[in-house]
C-alpha cells in the first residue's frame, strides 16, 4: 500500500487548474450549485421571489380596491397571511443554513440534513406551497383592475377553472418539491449508512419518533389552507352577485 | 494558522496555497473534466460560504477537509442533457510528475473510484498521511473505526488493484 501513497504523492496538483481570483469568487457566488445544499437553498430563493411577486400583486391590490370593501378585506388577509409565511420561511431558512453547515464531520453534517429534510422541509414546502395561492389570487384581482378597471362578475365555469388552477399549482408545487428532496434523502441515506451502520441506524431513530406526528400535522395544514382558499372562492363568488 | 480574516484577498489567497488538497478531492469525485470543474467552483462557493463563520477552533487543514469533502460527498450530478460530454477515464484527468510511476497512479484512480463516496473521503485523507485523530475528526467516526475501516478499504482497494491488473 505505501506504493499507492507514493503514487498519490506524485500527482501533479496544480497540472491543468488556474488559480482563481477576486472575479472567480464572484462567479462561484452566482454560480448554480449541485451540492445537495445547494439545491434546497435554491428552492428557497425561488419560495422568496414568489413572495416577492405576492407582495407585488397585494400592495397595488389595496390602493386599487380601496373602494370595495370585501374585495379589500381578501386582499389584507392574504397580505397579513403573507407576512406570516415569510417569517415562517426566514425561520425555516435559518434553520436549514445550520442544518446544510459543511464545516462539521461528515457525520454530523449528513445526519443534520438528513434530520431537516425528512422533518422540516415538509413544513417549508407547504409554506411555499401556499405562496403560489398568495400570488396567483391577488394577481388575478391586480388583472382585473388594470386591464379593466373594476372586478368582472365570474361565472361558475371560471370559479371553478380558478379554483382548479389554484389548487393544482399548489398541490404540484408540494410535491415537486417534496419528490425532489425525496430524492437526496436516498442519498444522504445511502453515505450515512457507508459511514457507518450505527449512524445511519441512530439518525433514522432519532428522526421516526418524530416524523409520525409532523406527517400527522402538515397534512392538517394543507388541508386548513385548501379549505380557507375555498373559503376566499366563495367569499368572493358572494361578492360578486 | 492565524484565524483568517473575512476579506476575500485573504480567501483566495488561501484557496491558491491549498488548491492542490481540492484539485485532488475532485479528482476523486468526479469523472470527466467539466464535472471536475463543477466541483471545483461547488467546493470553492461552499468554502467561501463557510469562511466567514471559520473560528480556528479546529486546525485550518481540517475545516478545509471537512468543507471540501462533504461537498463532494454531497454533490449530485448536473442533468446534462443538452451538452454532450465525452466520458473520460476517470485516471485520465491529472497529471503526473514522474512519467514513470503514470501507470501506477493511473491503476490507483481507476481503483479508488470503484469505492464509495465515504470510503474515498477516508482513504483520501490516509494517502494525504493524515493523523487517525484528524480523520476521525473530519469524518465524526471513533479512532478505532477510523483503523478499522481503513484496514477493509485498503483490502478492497488491493482486491480491485488485482482484478484490474488482470483485465
Amino acid at each position: 500500500m505505501n506504493d499507492l501513497r507514493n503514487g498519490w504523492g506524485n500527482i501533479d496538483e496544480f497540472a491543468g487548474i488556474p488559480g482563481i481570483g477576486i472575479t472567480s469568487v464572484e462567479k462561484f457566488i452566482q454560480g448554480r450549485s449541485l451540492s445537495i445544499a445547494g439545491k434546497v437553498r435554491a428552492i428557497f430563493v425561488r419560495d422568496f421571489i414568489f413572495k416577492t411577486l405576492a407582495y407585488l400583486f397585494i400592495v397595488p391590490n389595496l390602493f386599487l380596491y380601496r373602494d370595495n370593501q370585501e374585495i379589500w378585506m381578501i386582499n389584507a388577509i392574504l397580505g397579513v397571511l403573507l407576512v406570516v409565511f415569510t417569517m415562517l420561511g426566514m425561520k425555516f431558512f435559518r434553520e436549514f443554513k445550520r442544518s446544510a453547515d459543511p464545516a462539521r464531520s461528515s457525520r454530523e453534517n449528513l445526519s443534520s440534513l438528513l434530520d431537516y429534510l425528512s422533518r422540516r422541509f415538509p413544513y417549508a414546502a407547504v409554506i411555499a406551497a401556499t405562496t403560489y395561492l398568495c400570488a396567483f389570487l391577488p394577481g388575478i384581482l391586480f388583472y382585473f383592475a388594470v386591464a379593466y378597471g373594476y372586478l368582472k362578475p365570474f361565472t361558475t365555469e371560471t370559479y371553478l377553472v380558478y379554483s382548479f388552477i389554484g389548487i393544482l399549482g399548489t398541490i404540484s408545487g408540494y410535491v415537486l418539491d417534496i419528490r425532489s428532496v425525496r430524492h437526496h434523502v436516498q442519498h444522504i441515506r445511502i453515505c450515512l449508512s457507508d459511514l457507518n451502520d450505527n449512524a445511519l441506524a441512530l439518525a433514522s431513530q432519532n428522526i421516526e419518533m418524530k416524523r409520525k406526528m409532523d406527517h400527522f400535522i402538515v397534512i392538517l395544514i394543507q388541508v386548513v389552507i385548501l379549505l380557507g382558499f375555498l373559503g376566499v372562492i366563495v367569499i368572493l363568488k358572494n361578492v360578486l352577485t | 494558522m492565524d484565524q483568517p480574516k473575512g476579506h476575500k484577498g485573504t480567501f483566495v489567497q488561501l484557496m491558491e496555497e491549498n488548491r492542490g488538497i481540492i484539485h485532488k478531492i475532485c479528482m476523486m469525485y468526479t469523472t470527466n473534466q467539466t464535472d471536475k470543474e463543477d466541483l471545483y467552483q461547488e467546493i470553492s462557493l461552499q468554502l467561501w460560504r463557510s469562511f466567514k463563520s471559520y473560528r480556528a477552533e479546529s486546525k485550518f487543514s481540517t475545516w478545509l477537509y471537512r468543507v471540501a469533502l462533504n461537498t463532494a460527498i454531497s454533490s449530485v450530478r448536473k442533468d446534462r442533457k443538452r451538452v454532450q460530454t465525452v466520458q473520460l477515464d476517470q485516471a485520465e484527468h491529472f497529471a503526473v510528475k514522474d512519467s514513470g510511476k503514470e501507470g501506477m497512479t493511473r491503476l490507483l484512480f481507476k481503483a479508488v473510484s470503484r469505492l464509495n463516496r465515504v470510503d474515498r473521503a477516508i482513504i483520501l485523507l490516509w494517502l494525504e498521511e493524515k493523523e487517525y485523530t484528524e480523520i476521525s475528526e473530519v469524518m465524526g467516526i471513533s479512532q478505532s473505526a477510523v483503523s478499522v475501516r481503513l484496514v477493509r478499504i485498503r483490502e478492497k482497494l488491493k482486491s480491485i488493484i488485482k482484478t484490474l491488473e488482470d483485465e
